[in-house]
This record gives structure tokens, sequence and C-alpha cells, in this order.
């Protein structure tokens, strides 16, 4: 449902689609990587033809292993999949690290503390860590996570955090891809840009 | 500080500022022409939602185009209220782009002539409690020839409203094929009786004088054009004015105060480029383009003997009157796809200004905007009651993004008694300049034009197939920051004691110091307001050659 084959226009984008950055498995994509990496995306941009990034490892820059797992967990709930993928399995999650270690560094302590938070409403309600508890007491935690006044950090209460992580989700779930294996929210929509 | 000398000095290289600089330039005056931000070339253009758009830009609440993280102002709703810092990702920042081109690279390029009862609404409907309205020093008919050459030079496709104001020539480019949206909305129009037609663009429909016709991709409004055809001042008037070699065209640069000779006749800028040391540039004329926030906030802060309150602010008007035109929003959610991803998105259009005589002023409707993941995501509204996450928001999503439409839906604004820009009392920017403090509210007057309006985008949306339909943005007198569309705070007029320029665009007792941008404007129309600000620009331009030619800017 789009235009985006007309002629002489599209040399700019194949560009960017041809340098996504291939790590072992895993691939993520170029627009993630610009915003972890923003100086870098200019140097690469000032020479189009033939600028690459280099490989981008695949392990978590931010988060711990624990951390990443709440956090997978939670873009899980926030977009879950169904006939189609959810932002789990678009790897969303790789898309937040590379935020709080790029352009929204300022985040990470609302990130470290907002995970802590949600830890202890897990433990309150359930006695179990948030990626231990089925999918459904997950989704009643985060109910309870997203209109939460507590304060966490920053003057920043639990509500507002959840919402941070919401739209984190949606932004790496439907935001540009530029790589095959993120245009999961894209798919999603029929939308190709 | 070492002063170069030039003719004119244009502060503002946006809407306004690109085209009196191209026009003076032409006339054979040497002209300096300021921006304090970037400017970006086509190789700038990034069609991503998340790294190339105005309003996302990196998720950091830096605007893509304008102007950075550390700039600020602080807002109120009300005199005698404290004001909170705002920056430019807050809704309550009066924002359009800062670099240049301004907001005409970013935009969506609407470009309607205002009705020509738009000029005259004291004399229509008499003093309105609450509102400081006067009818403009001109009619529509003095502007009209400069609605048309802007229309001409700048590169305008569409079709004239069926009930707008006269006009000589049409539009010089044919309107945009008709896309999905396009085809429903016409015979639905058609259906109520009303008229629909195409919009005017700031968009090329075909090959405009070297530049391509538009690819009609999906990322518009928010973006810099990646084929050059939106009809920015950036690609169309700016390069004009470099052409002639008369006129240098300076980004990153800030003016701080306009300076003043020993005879109290403005006479230059202070001014630095990049992190420079602050320099002088002397001229013989001066005119301010900044947008109507940072035009009144640099006339307060050049401040002299002779002006000791700021430039043109004898009678303290500077600041005054500031306003917008009003926007909300009617979707319609249909069982059928309905969208087919091409933009720009304006493609149907229904003008209801001054329609019905049980409606004061009146607005505009349209289709829009093109249909981006995140920007959809971030303005459809919901079923009440559904969350914005989890597998039923998931599914209505999904379900929705092609299968529904959003019609824009306009309303004439007034200037409201209270509303003003001005220096903050206390707070200054990392230059240690002040900061402009915008006091605002809408007029309520304007709530049942939006209203009135939202009910033919109902109507309309029925007639098209809409199952259900949801209204977004009308309240009554609401805090607003003037938003993307701030205009009329150096408002021009015949008194100087409730106005800040002349007919002419030239200040009130000054002889020198010309106003060409969104602050000149007396009164809102219900729409758009982007090419009255250029056809203003257009006319000032020519009152400041012919004062030129007759030597009278030569003292």
């Amino acid at each position: 449902m789009s235009k985006r084959n007309l002629e002489g226009t599209t040399s700019r984008r194949k560009f960017l689609h041809q340098c996504g950055i291939c790590t072992g498995s895993l691939v993520l994509p170029l627009a993630w990587a610009k915003l972890a990496f923003p100086q870098q995306h200019m140097h690469m941009h000032s020479q189009e033809a033939g600028g690459s990034l280099g490989a981008l490892p695949v392990a978590f820059r931010f988060f711990n292993p624990a951390q990443a797992a709440a956090v997978e967990a939670v873009t899980d709930q926030i977009i879950p999949a169904d006939d189609q993928p959810g932002a789990k399995q678009a790897g969303v999650v790789h898309y937040i690290d590379l935020l709080l270690t790029g352009v929204r560094k300022d985040l990470g302590p609302a990130y470290i503390q907002g995970i802590q938070h949600l830890e202890a409403l897990a433990h309150g309600m359930n006695g179990k860590a948030f990626v231990e508890l089925p999918f459904a007491d997950q989704t009643k935690v985060l109910e309870k996570l997203e209109h939460d006044q507590t304060p966490i950090a920053k003057g920043r209460n639990g509500g507002e955090f959840f919402g941070i992580m919401g739209r984190h989700t949606l932004e790496g779930f439907f935001g540009d891809p530029d790589h095959e294996r993120s245009s999961a929210g894209w798919k999603v929509l029929g939308f190709s840009g | 500080m070492s002063g170069a000398s030039v003719d004119a000095i244009v502060i503002g290289a946006g809407a306004g500022g690109g085209i009196v600089a191209a026009e003076l330039a032409q006339a054979g005056l040497r002209v300096a022409l300021l921006d304090r931000g970037r400017n970006f070339t086509v190789a700038d253009a990034d069609d991503n939602e998340l790294t190339g758009s105005h309003a996302l830009y990196n998720q950091t609440g830096v605007q893509r185009f304008g102007p950075d993280a550390t700039e600020f102002q602080t807002f109120r709703g009300d005199p005698g209220t404290p004001a909170s810092k705002v920056y430019a990702d807050d809704y309550r920042f009066s924002l359009v782009g800062w670099c240049v081109g301004g907001g005409t690279v970013s935009y969506q390029g609407l470009s309607w002539r205002f009705h020509q009862k738009t000029f005259r609404l004291k004399s229509l409907y008499g003093s309105i409690p609450g509102s400081t309205v006067e009818d403009w020093p001109i009619t529509y008919d003095d502007l009209e020839p400069y609605y048309e050459k802007a229309e001409y030079e700048l590169g305008i496709c569409g079709e004239a409203s069926p009930v707008g104001p006269r006009r000589r020539k049409p539009y010089p480019m044919r309107p945009l094929d008709d896309d999905r949206e396009a085809q429903l909305l016409f015979p639905a129009a058609r259906r109520l009786g009303w008229k629909p037609f195409h919009p005017p663009l700031a968009v090329t429909s075909e090959e405009y004088r070297g530049r391509p016709g538009c690819i009609r991709c999906s990322y518009c409004i928010g973006y810099l054009c990646e084929v050059e055809a939106k009809s920015s001042t950036a690609v169309t008037v700016i390069p004009q004015a470099l052409k002639t070699g008369l006129c240098t065209l300076h980004a990153q640069a800030v003016v701080r105060e306009i300076t003043v000779d020993g005879r109290g006749r403005p006479n230059g800028v202070i001014y630095r480029e990049g992190n420079g040391p602050w320099n002088e540039m002397q001229a013989k004329l001066i005119v301010v383009a900044a947008s109507a926030v940072e035009t009144p906030r640099l006339l307060l802060s050049s401040q002299s003997k002779w002006f000791p309150t700021g430039i043109g602010n004898r009678y303290d008007q500077v600041g005054r009157h500031g306003h917008s035109d009003l926007s909300a929003a009617v979707f319609g959610y249909f069982d059928k796809v309905v969208g087919d991803g091409q933009g720009p998105g304006p493609g149907c259009a229904l003008d209801f200004q001054f329609q019905d005589l049980n409606l004061q002023g009146g607005g505009v409707l349209y289709n829009g905007f093109s249909r981006t993941p995140l920007r959809v995501l971030y303005s459809l509204p919901r079923p009440k009651g559904m969350k914005s996450w989890g597998s039923e928001f998931k599914e209505f999503y999904r379900q929705y993004f092609w299968k529904h439409l959003r019609m824009y839906c306009g309303a004439h604004g007034l200037p409201r008694e209270g509303n003003r820009v001005d220096l903050d009392p206390e707070l200054k920017d990392a230059l240690g300049m002040r900061v402009a403090r915008v006091t605002a509210r809408a007029h309520k007057w304007s709530a049942p034009q939006l209203e009135w309006v939202q009910g033919r985008a109902e109507q309309l949306l029925k007639e098209a197939g809409a199952k259900s339909t949801t209204r977004t943005g009308v309240a009554l007198e609401p805090e607003t920051p003037m938003g993307q569309h701030a205009l009329g705070s150096c408002r021009m007029g015949s008194d100087p004691r409730s106005s800040v320029a002349d007919r002419t665009g030239r200040i009130h007792d000054v002889p020198n110091v010309y106003v060409a941008d969104a602050s000149l404007i007396t009164n809102s129309g219900g729409c758009n307001p982007c090419l009255t600000i250029q056809a203003l620009a257009y006319r000032v331009s020519d009152n400041i050659v012919r004062e030129w030619k007759g030597g009278g800017l030569n003292a």
C-alpha cells in the first residue's frame, strides 16, 4: 500500500536498508543504532557511499540480565504476540537498552529504580519476581503500576515510569525499522514506508 | 566589535524573512539574512519517524528543525500568575522551526488566502467582550496582488475555494491527483450538497521552476522534503536571494539587540555566529521576521535612552494581542480500508468561513495528515475504557490504522485581552538574554466555530460510511501557548496606541524598522496563516523598495 518504488528517489533509503547491522544471528535495526550512537551516525551520514557502523555487539549495554528479562516481559505485555509477533519477538528490549546508553542516558536512573519498584510490586502481590509470574498476573501488576503515584526517581512516580516504558516499547515496535527483523510492527499494520 | 555594513538586515529566514531578503536583493539592496537556526539541505532529509521528524526527534525533546534542548520560554495562562519554564517538547512552548526556512521546512504547506471579511471582523461583529480585535489597516484587495505573487513565486497547487475571496488568477499548479481518502470524501461531500475542493498546498503537483513534482510519500508534515517538492522558503526564495550575489546568509546567527545611533535612529544589530564573539553589523534598515514570539522579544530587548522599554513600544503595544487560529479534529472509524498511504494528506477541503449567519467567523475542514505509524498511534482516539497497551489495543490499532480518517477543523482565533509576549522578569537563556514570557489563552468566541465545523466533519464522515466518529480538542478558553500558528503580537494598525506597525509594515514612529512575519497579522483567519504571512512579506518588501528608491531610507 505505498508508493516507495518511484525511480530516483530511493537510493538513500536503499542504502540504509543495505547497511543493517549483522552480529551473529541477531540483526538490530539501523535506526536503533542511530539512537545509540548519534555521532557515529553523523559520521556515517557524511560518507554515505560505503560508510559503515561496524558490528554492534548483541550483549546488553545498559541492563543486567535480570533487568533485561523484566523489561522484555513488560514489552511482551505492552504488545503481546498473537497470530503476529509482538514486541518481545521484535527484540524491542534491545531498542530500549540502546536508547539508555545513547540519546536517553538521562533516563537510566528512572529505569533502574523503576524496575526495582516493579519487582517490589510483583513481590508484594505474588511473592515472586515479575518474570516468574504467569502472564495474567504480570498484567495485574502492570495495571497497578500504571496508576501508581509512588515516587521512584527524579520526581517521577510509578505511573510515569510505566508511561515511559510503554512509549519506548511502542516506538521500538512501530518506529521505522530500516531492517527486516524489526519490521514486525509495520507488518502488523500493513505499512511499508 | 568589528562592524560589517549592509543596506538591509533581515532577522529571521523563515516564511516572511526569506521573501523579504529575496525581494530586497533583487531590487539591488545589499542584504544580510540572519537566522539563529541551522541551514539544512536536502541531504538532511530523513524519512524516519524516530530520527527524522520534527516532533519525535531522537526521543530527546530536541526538535529536529530547532530549537535545541537548551532553549526555553516561560508560559502562563493569565497575567499576574506565575509562569513556568517550558522547553520545546512541551505543548505549552510556542513552537515553529528555528532554522533557515523556518516552519516552512517541516510544515504541511496549507496555503490559504484569508477571507475578505477576516480583515473586517470588528466592523462585522462590533466590539467583542474580552477581545482587543480591530479592523486591519488594509483590505483584502490591498493584499490580493501579493497573495497572487506568493502563490506563483513559491509554487502552490490546488483549487480556489468556491466561497473564497475574489482572485484574478488560478493557482499556478493543478491539484495533486486524488488519493483514496479524497476519492471517498469528494462524492460524500457532494451528496450533502456541499462544494468540496482541493486545498491549496505548498507542494509541487508537477515540475515547477526546476523542482520535481511530489512523489506522494508518507513523510510530509514534520519532515524536510527529500525531493524539494515542498515549497519552503529554503528551496524557493532564499536561493533566489543568494543568486543575486547581493545577499549573504548567516545561519546559526543570534541577534541580541537592534542598535541605535546618537540621534535615536536604529542603525544595526549586535549578533554572533556560532560560538563566535558578539559583533556589530550596520544597516540603513532593519526587518524583523523572527516569529510572533521572537520578534517582540527582540524589540523589547532593544532598549536605549531613545527607546527605554524597547523599539516600537512607546505605547506598550509590543507583544500584546498575540493569538492564533484554532484547530480541533474529528476521527471517523470505518469497516473498510480508507487510506492508501499517499502523502501529503490533505486532499479534500470545505470552506465554512462566513457561510452561516448564525455563526460568527467560521473555519475550514480538510482531511489529513499523512499516515505514519507513530503519528497515528499518538493521535488516534481509542474507545472509552480501552487501555493504551495489551492485546486489545494491538488489535484496535491493527484494525484501524487503514480504516480511520482524520478531519482537521479550523476556526478563527481572536486577540484576547491579557495575552502578551514580553520578557521574563528573571530568567535568561545560555547567552544571557532574557527569555520570552508568553501569557495566553484562546478566546471563548472560537469554541462555537470549532464545534460547528466538527459537526460538519461528523456529517461528512458518516456520509462517507464511517460507523462512528470521535471529536478531540475543543476546550473553552484553554490556556494556549499560541502554538505553531502564533501571530498578531506586533500587529499592524492605523492607531499607534493599539498597534505596533503601520499599514506598510513599518513600526510606528520608527523610520527604518519593519516587521515581516506572523507578528504583523492583525487577527487570524479560520485557516492556516502561512500564505498570509508571505503575502504580507511581499507587500512589506514592495513598500521598502519604494521607500528606498525614493531616498526615504538613506538618512
